[in-house]
């Protein structure tokens, strides 16, 4: 029996991801070789699925939806693959292994509009800062032959913006919950908030720019009692992300208003969106 | 299919108004949902959540057993679709396989990388583990492709069934299921692939 008949019986074990790692990885290198190799596990992989298909699908609670949602909403895309080879260097830093938390950081100013050069930053988003392992998610995916070959980005390490990680602090609080509302004036506000944490963070899209007087005002509003929760301007590429400075208390209103340049500290116009958190 | 819909009704979020499909009917294509998604389109994303979400759960729950990992997984996973949904290419295979690849994968992953598996298989044995996948007929809900499978899987040897299932639904390495069986793991290896030669054309999936 040659290698090749070796690695060749081996399909029926990756289809059924029976493989441990190195036997993966030897057969997927065996597979970009063998066109028949291909079309077997293609059908194999089709296989598989049909028993993926068949267990009792189970729905997720309600509240993973809306985690994912948020967590889309700030995490960006990864460029379209020029090239479909997989090196080893690649693939080092694909093993999920001893990763607590696999979620993507999310890149804030990723747009569908923005160019190659701010995509290719936007991989650097792909890092492990101290307390939070990302790594697997940047794991992209590539098919040959009908069937999923892990490859992963380089993922230096690098510090995340700090409103991206506030937001993933909120957003992966098990008493997460998300509440949305359109903005006057244009955009749509999405509010996180965790009542355990006292926190909450904001992501608006397509929120206008205002005059180089003014600014965007955040405020907890519990009846008259109205707290300033910090200032922010609209991000260019049309994400923008703020975590409340402050505390927010249970049941408190999120609002945004107009103010001028240095924020107030009453609210002084009407506000352009108001988010209750209960 | 029914959890579909009672998904639909427990998540009344504006993205979702666009899905109020019957589950009975062809639902509307995932791999262009899929195109839509790997452009940035949101609601699309929301959609296809909708329409695939139970199958990726249900199956990374059937492997990882534990819920909350399972939550954790599921994130992972379509956090990963959100992802390189630039990077799927409908003329290699369908958005389902694409998407239940990966979701199977990652609880495979996930099995192997913690000590969620070890946990789990203090609890749960060979005979459990078939045992479920035999009795799963008996529960209320179950999919249009449980039944083909299950004649599927009739046609197999025992070695074959146990093996596969072991694998599949298990997560286990084709060495641990070598152990759990008794039989040389080269065994194993060949009895994976026979299983799978004959689900294929029982099934009737082109080779």
């Amino acid at each position: 029996m040659t290698e090749h008949d070796d690695l060749h019986l081996l399909a029926g074990a990756y289809a059924l991801g029976a493989l441990d790692e190195s036997e993966r990885e030897e057969f997927e290198k065996y597979l970009l070789t063998s066109e028949e190799a291909r079309a077997e596990l293609a059908a194999f992989t089709d296989t598989a699925v049909m028993l993926g298909m068949s267990t009792t699908p189970v729905t997720p609670p309600p509240s993973l939806k809306g985690d994912i949602m948020a967590r889309i909403a700030v995490t960006p895309q990864l460029p379209a693959l020029e090239s479909e080879t997989a090196s080893d260097a690649e693939r080092t830093d694909a093993a999920p292994a001893n990763v607590t938390s696999m979620f993507a950081e999310r890149d804030i100013r990723s747009t569908p509009s923005e160019t190659a050069a701010e995509r290719k930053a936007a991989r650097r988003w792909y890092a492990r800062p101290a307390n939070i392992l990302i790594a697997a998610a940047a794991a992209a995916v590539i098919f040959v032959g009908g069937t999923a070959l892990g490859t992963a980005l380089n993922a230096p390490t690098q510090q995340v913006e700090p409103q991206a990680v506030g937001l993933t602090e909120i957003s992966a609080a098990a008493d997460a919950q998300r509440a949305e509302a359109a903005v006057a004036g244009g955009g749509n506000a999405t509010v996180i908030w965790s009542a355990q944490l006292e926190r909450s963070a904001v992501v608006i899209s397509d929120l206008p720019a205002l005059p180089s007087d003014k600014t965007y005002e955040l405020w907890y509003i519990d009846g008259s009692h109205i707290t300033p929760a910090g200032t922010f301007s609209a991000e260019a590429t049309g994400k923008t992300v703020r975590v409340l400075d402050g505390k927010m208390s249970s049941g408190d209103t999120i609002g945004i208003t107009v103010e001028p340049k240095g924020g107030s500290k009453k609210p002084t116009t009407e506000p352009v969106v108001a988010i209750p958190t209960a | 299919m029914q959890k579909k819909c009672d998904m639909l009704g427990t998540v009344p979020r504006e993205t979702d108004s666009s899905k109020d499909h019957e589950s009975t009917q062809l639902p509307p294509s995932k791999e262009e949902l899929l195109g839509r998604v790997a452009l940035g389109d949101q609601k699309a994303f929301a959609a296809l959540y909708d329409e695939i979400s139970p199958r990726v759960f249900g199956l990374i729950r059937r492997l990882l057993v534990d819920h909350s990992q399972s939550e954790e997984v599921t994130q992972e996973v379509f956090l990963e679709i959100w992802q390189n949904a630039t990077r799927y290419e409908p003329t290699k295979g369908g958005a389902s396989t694409w998407i239940l690849t990966m979701a199977h994968r990652r609880a495979v992953d996930r099995i192997r990388s913690s000590q969620a598996g070890r946990d789990r298989d203090l609890k749960i044995g060979v005979r459990d583990f078939v045992a479920e996948y035999d009795n799963v007929s008996d529960a209320v809900e179950i999919t249009m492709e449980h039944e083909r499978v299950k004649v599927a899987m009739a046609q197999l040897t025992e070695l074959q069934r146990q093996a596969v299932t072991l694998a599949y639904y298990g997560g286990f390495s084709h060495s641990e299921v070598s152990a759990m069986l008794k039989v040389p793991i080269g065994t194993v290896k060949t009895r994976l692939r026979d299983g799978m030669i004959r689900l294929r054309d029982e099934l009737g999936v082109a080779s």
